[in-house]
């Protein structure tokens, strides 16, 4: 089965580079919104509403700045992925306690159980290594994320 | 269909490598606590006491780890995960991984 890659799933309107959000649902709110003008999901509220039920099980804020909300659910048509980046950090709930500054929201189907788990330990891994957030944080463009997304992925 | 056996003794990695199979395409696989032949021949078989010095005094915490990969493609995914990583198996105390051929399997369909 070939490695799921964030570069591949990303496209330019589902970036964002400054996060308007300030709390952890309407941060969530937000990428959903940026994921629904790619076409692929059928019901943002309840897209929000399934990511943020995945976030009362236990946060997906990983600490360092770093969240990966996710859900897997039937509301999007094939793999959708959102990015965000936000300077001032938002208040999530963070295993640390510290704000989050980078985020990157996904939706799979839910009959696609081994790419949920592929994606969520490639992205688990790839979010280790702190040279990578530093270049994503200094990325100005949607475009230099993805590119920067395929540098570490390739 | 292939059977990867890890033998690990380092127990620290393990949290990485298991991760590692998940994201190579790896979602059926056991982890057993393990134990190293001399380790158990020192400690438990008096007449391979002697062997005692060369460990420590509380049992190491080893780990033998059996998955189940659908073809060559996903363990070739795995192992060049574990090049990217710096965890292959290559440097000295690290453990043992061997690959088998499955040629028969019985379970649900679903799996």
């Amino acid at each position: 089965m070939k490695i799921v890659k964030i570069y591949e799933l990303l496209e330019p309107e589902n970036i964002t580079l400054d996060i308007e959000a300030s709390s952890k649902e309407s941060l969530v709110r937000e990428l959903v919104s940026l994921l629904g003008r790619s076409g692929k999901v059928k019901d943002e509220a309840a897209l929000i509403e399934e990511a943020m039920r995945r976030e009362r099980v236990g946060t997906t804020g990983l600490g360092d700045g770093i969240a990966i909300p996710h859900a897997r659910t039937d509301l999007v048509k094939g793999i959708a992925v959102a990015f965000g980046l936000s300077r001032r950090g938002i208040e999530f709930a963070a295993l640390d306690g510290r704000p989050v500054h980078v985020v990157l929201f996904f939706a799979i189907p839910a009959e696609a159980v081994r790419e949920y788990l592929m994606l969520l330990a490639h992205t688990a891994r790839l979010f280790k290594k702190k040279d990578f957030v530093e270049h994503l944080m200094a990325c100005t463009s949607p475009e230099q994320v993805i590119a920067t997304f395929a540098r570490y992925e390739e | 269909m292939k059977l990867i056996m890890i033998f690990l003794l380092d127990e620290k990695r393990l949290d990485d490598i298991v991760s590692l199979m998940v994201e190579a395409g790896i979602s059926q696989a056991s982890i057993l606590p393990s134990e190293g032949l001399g380790e158990y021949l020192a400690k438990e078989v008096p007449i391979f006491a002697g062997l005692r010095q060369l460990f420590t005094d509380t049992r190491s915490r080893s780990r033998t780890i059996m998955a189940l990969a659908e073809d060559e493609a996903t363990v070739q995914n795995f192992r060049k995960l574990l090049a990217i990583e710096g965890l292959s198996f290559t440097a000295p105390g690290a453990g043992v991984m061997i690959t088998l051929p499955v040629d028969s399997i019985q379970k649900p369909p679903s799996d």
